[in-house]
């Protein structure tokens, strides 16, 4: 059982200097994060800059090419995803469709098999329907038949369900409209007073601004701004910063290159 | 790049002395390993062709060859055709085998394709037991004659003649070969495999490409079962066995699928070490079986891929030293075809 | 007239329940891992040369026979994937690799079964020589012996996929291997359990296959194929529709070998295989992918 004592404050996620990406195209370059147990860090970032990337690496999705990922003072740098989320460090990937035949429930309930999170499954799988009302009326439905909206509460419910000290989402709000976009936040809104850590990756930068504590931004495969989110920059600011001096066309990954 | 072995002139003219000095090179009881293995090598590197190059998961290919060899027994014995003629027959009906395994899985993608080809080889090896008065059935067709020049047949002095014509096929094959990868056809191939939705914007018909690198291959392993069949004078229902296949499979991985002459040096190592395992009765199989799973593992590039890139780290190391600038970008110095590439996290 | 269409329906059960055991097993390995195994045969092959020696040399019933060789088949499917597969899985071109290394293996098994049990034709004794009275017919036992155990383990699989935990856990790593892992489930040991399970059917196979006919080390692939038909027909993805697909080919197999002979009817069957094919390339049954 993975133990509770990591005090408020202290360094959780510790993220160095992350090289990853594909074959020749390290699309992540030198990317380096730090979060503090109860923080929560919003990743801004034109698309194909290398966000996905440097998360799908530190959760053991992706291959990581040279850095170090140190997670609750232990370095799980390169461990395989099953390993790392035994240890409190739970990821749901962009635009995941989960297990598309299974049920809710039985995607909910797969994702509590963890040890430590095991015993009370049943338990999380109520505070998960109290949360997500929907999905405690679509329990027995497949997620094949799902609306996006539907599909992203049952996944960040899958997300809640392993008991994790961190929970990283990435686009939790893709595809989604605004009324379904406020359901969410007012969700994790709830979900962080629980005390847990989150790091989200999102386009949206309102809902970002209004759920987390600070903001990275990412591009070119580094981090090249930060800052809080007490202050909300002005549109100006953030075109400037998006779009002024930084534009460049996102590299693909998949172009002209040989994957056997 | 597919380096070509042949790109300096002095190596134009070595080849062909090597050819022209092969019965001298291989005597007496050897000629039957030569030869046996100049067969395999143009068998194997025919199949690379689809499997290596092309990426399509073909298993059909024994199947070409053995209808070539067919032909051939069929053709000259039933049918008292020259032997010459029987070879082009076989260029041909290889060649509409090569079509018609194609056909069925025009609509189809990796592993079908591997299936619905495997099924092919197994058709043609039952509609050879169905219809004994055509093929000889289980006991096969024999008395296939020799090809001759004139009255000289090329079996005398233990088949030197053969030994010529085979080395001089071989040579014949890698310059086609070449010459295919080189075009626009070979380069296409290649495209389609590494990328398919790019090459397809780009305006490259997959169906066209893949059935004629099919054609081809199957034309070529048609004449190869024809010249077996015509040097050994029988032809039976191993030509359609899953002895050849797995030899078949082994030269080319032990060789190397990324290369021309990868598949024709596998072809060679293996026969010559099959040579020593012949008397081992079914030790034979399991050393095959095994020894093949073991050059995948441990191999994936073929003994091409380490002579490739032992060649290229010598020249790098060579070029370091003569230059003595820090050579910063060492992963930008390997071509593609040397470079191992990452895993994917796919299934 | 009925009499040959009865005789024709009892070869096609038998013919059906092997298809049916092997063709389970394939479709497993298929929706899981996305390959298909070639040296599924040699485990057939290996589980009939293992009840015959455990029934025929030990002189053990061949019930037991049949219960000692389950559980050593399912070791040795897991170890045929840990050398077989899963070097080659991950890597680029990982399936055609598992095909040529499992063809490799399926060739080293015969190499061995040649070895220690020799070339001979071997036959396992059938569990009894009982028959039951169908009409004018006599229908041995051992037919809808064969019959039961078939509906019983696939039907039995079928369940165990849709209720348990491993189930759960197998139908996650076939549906999105990515989110499996993402929810700590180890696909390495999964992929094990899977090829031990296709083991376990293909030893069922086994005892269905040998007790109707003699087997020698070069058999390994003959049902093999038919199998691979099977699973393609069935549309590969739903095991009802292995079932389905699997009995009707053994229907087709019987009724071709009554009226054309033994040697046309792998030919009808595979030439049915390629006009399925051209017609709808994902098969006849509806299932996934």
């Amino acid at each position: 059982m993975t133990s509770q004592h990591s005090n408020a404050g202290s360094c959780l996620l510790d993220v160095s200097s992350l090289r990853a990406g594909y074959g020749r195209m390290q699309v992540v370059e030198d990317l380096s994060l730090h979060l503090a147990t109860g923080e929560s860090l919003a990743l801004l970032g034109p698309n194909g800059h290398g966000k996905t990337t440097a998360l799908r690496a530190l959760t053991g999705l992706g291959r990581i090419t040279s850095g170090t990922v140190l997670f609750d003072g232990e370095d799980l740098t390169g461990k395989p995803a099953y390993d790392i989320v035994r240890k409190g460090l739970m990821h749901i990937p962009q635009a995941s469709q989960l297990f598309p035949r299974l049920s809710v429930e039985e995607n909910l309930l797969l994702a509590g098999r963890l040890p430590g999170a095991k015993e009370s499954r049943h338990e999380t799988l109520e505070m998960v329907q109290q949360l997500f009302p929907k999905l405690a009326q679509r329990r027995d439905q497949l997620i094949g038949t799902l609306s996006g909206g539907e599909r992203q509460m049952v996944a960040i419910g899958m997300g809640l369900m392993s008991k994790p000290k961190l929970l990283i989402l990435d686009e939790p709000t893709l595809g989604l409209a605004p009324k379904v976009r406020y359901e969410i936040l007012e969700t994790l809104h709830a979900v962080r007073e629980t005390g847990l850590s989150l790091i989200v990756a999102d386009g949206d930068i309102d809902f970002l601004f209004d759920l987390t504590d600070r903001w990275q931004l990412v591009e070119m495969g580094k981090v090249v701004a930060s800052g809080s989110t007490a202050n909300r920059p002005s549109d100006e600011e953030m075109m400037n910063m998006f779009i002024g001096g930084h534009a460049t066309p996102a590299p693909n990954p998949q172009g002209g290159l040989r994957h056997g | 790049m597919m380096r070509n072995l042949l790109s300096r002139p002095g190596c134009w003219v070595l080849a062909v002395l090597v050819v022209a000095a092969l019965p001298f090179l291989v005597q007496g009881p050897l000629r039957i390993v030569a030869i046996s293995a100049l067969i395999y090598a143009m068998l194997a590197a025919s199949w690379n062709l689809t499997l290596g190059f092309g990426g399509i998961f073909n298993f059909a290919h024994v199947g070409f060859f053995g209808v070539g060899g067919y032909t051939m027994a069929v053709t000259s014995v039933s049918w008292q055709w020259n032997p010459w003629l029987s070879l082009i027959a076989a260029a041909l009906t290889g060649g509409i085998a090569g079509a018609l395994a194609y056909l069925p899985v025009v609509r189809m993608r990796g592993i079908y394709i591997a299936l619905i080809t495997f099924v092919f080889v197994q058709l043609c090896y039952y509609l050879v037991l169905a219809t004994p008065g055509l093929t000889g059935g289980s006991n096969g067709l024999s008395g296939v004659p020799a090809l001759r020049i004139g009255t000289l047949s090329l079996a005398a002095t233990t088949g030197q003649g053969y030994l010529w014509l085979l080395g001089a096929s071989l040579l014949a094959l890698y310059i086609l070969l070449q010459a295919v990868m080189n075009s626009g056809f070979g380069k296409s191939l290649i495209a389609l495999r590494d990328n398919e939705n790019l090459a397809v914007s780009r305006g490259m018909n997959r169906i066209r490409q893949q059935i004629l690198a099919f054609i081809l291959s199957g034309s070529i392993a048609g004449v190869t079962g024809a010249l077996y069949v015509s040097y050994f004078r029988v032809a039976d229902v191993t030509l359609f066995s899953f002895g050849f296949v797995t030899l078949g499979l082994s030269m080319i991985f032990l060789g190397g699928t990324g290369h021309i002459w990868g598949p024709m040096l596998g072809a060679l190592v293996v026969t010559l070490l099959d040579r020593q395992l012949t008397e081992l009765g079914s030790w034979r199989a399991i050393l095959i079986g095994f020894g093949t799973l073991v050059v995948l593992i441990f191999l994936p590039r073929g003994i091409a891929g380490v002579l490739v890139a032992a060649r290229s780290s010598l020249s790098r190391r060579r070029t370091r030293e003569r230059t003595e600038t820090p050579n910063t970008n060492n992963s930008r110095g390997l071509s593609p075809s040397e470079k191992e590439p990452e895993p994917t996290t796919t299934r | 007239m009925v009499e040959i269409l009865l005789s024709i329906l009892i070869s096609a059960i038998v013919l059906g329940s092997l298809y049916s055991l092997l063709a389970s097993g394939l479709s497993l390995i298929w929706s899981t891992l996305g390959v298909f195994n070639y040296a599924h045969g040699a485990l057939l092959l290996l589980g009939a040369y293992t009840i015959w020696s455990l029934s025929e040399r030990a002189g053990l019933p061949v019930a037991l026979a049949f219960v000692i060789a389950v559980p050593v088949m399912a070791g040795l499917g897991a170890l045929l994937e840990m050398i077989a597969v899963r070097p080659f899985i991950n890597r680029p071109n990982g399936t055609l690799l598992v095909m040529v290394s499992t063809l490799a293996v399926a060739s080293a098994v015969e190499g061995i079964a040649q070895l220690v049990w020799g070339p001979q034709n071997r036959q396992i004794q059938p569990l009894t020589s009982a028959t039951l009275a169908v009409g004018d017919i006599q229908v041995a036992v051992t037919t809808l012996f064969a019959f039961g155990l078939t509906l019983t383990l696939v039907i039995g699989l079928i369940v165990i996929l849709r209720k348990t935990q491993w189930g759960a856990a197998v139908r996650a790593v076939e549906q999105n291997r990515d989110m499996a892992m993402l929810v700590g489930i180890r696909p390495a040991r999964i992929y094990a359990s899977v090829f031990a399970i296709a083991s376990v059917l293909a030893c069922a196979a086994a005892l269905v296959y040998a007790t109707t006919t003699t087997i020698t080390p070069a058999k390994g692939f003959e049902p093999l194929l038919t199998a691979f038909v099977v699973l393609v027909f069935g549309g590969s993805a739903s095991l009802w529709g292995t079932l389905i697909g699997a009995f009707s080919i053994g229907l087709l197999d019987s009724a071709t070998t009554y009226w054309l002979g033994l040697q046309w009817s792998p030919v009808a069957v595979f030439v049915l295989l390629v006009l399925v094919m051209l017609v709808r390339p994902q098969g006849l049954i509806r299932g996934r992918s």
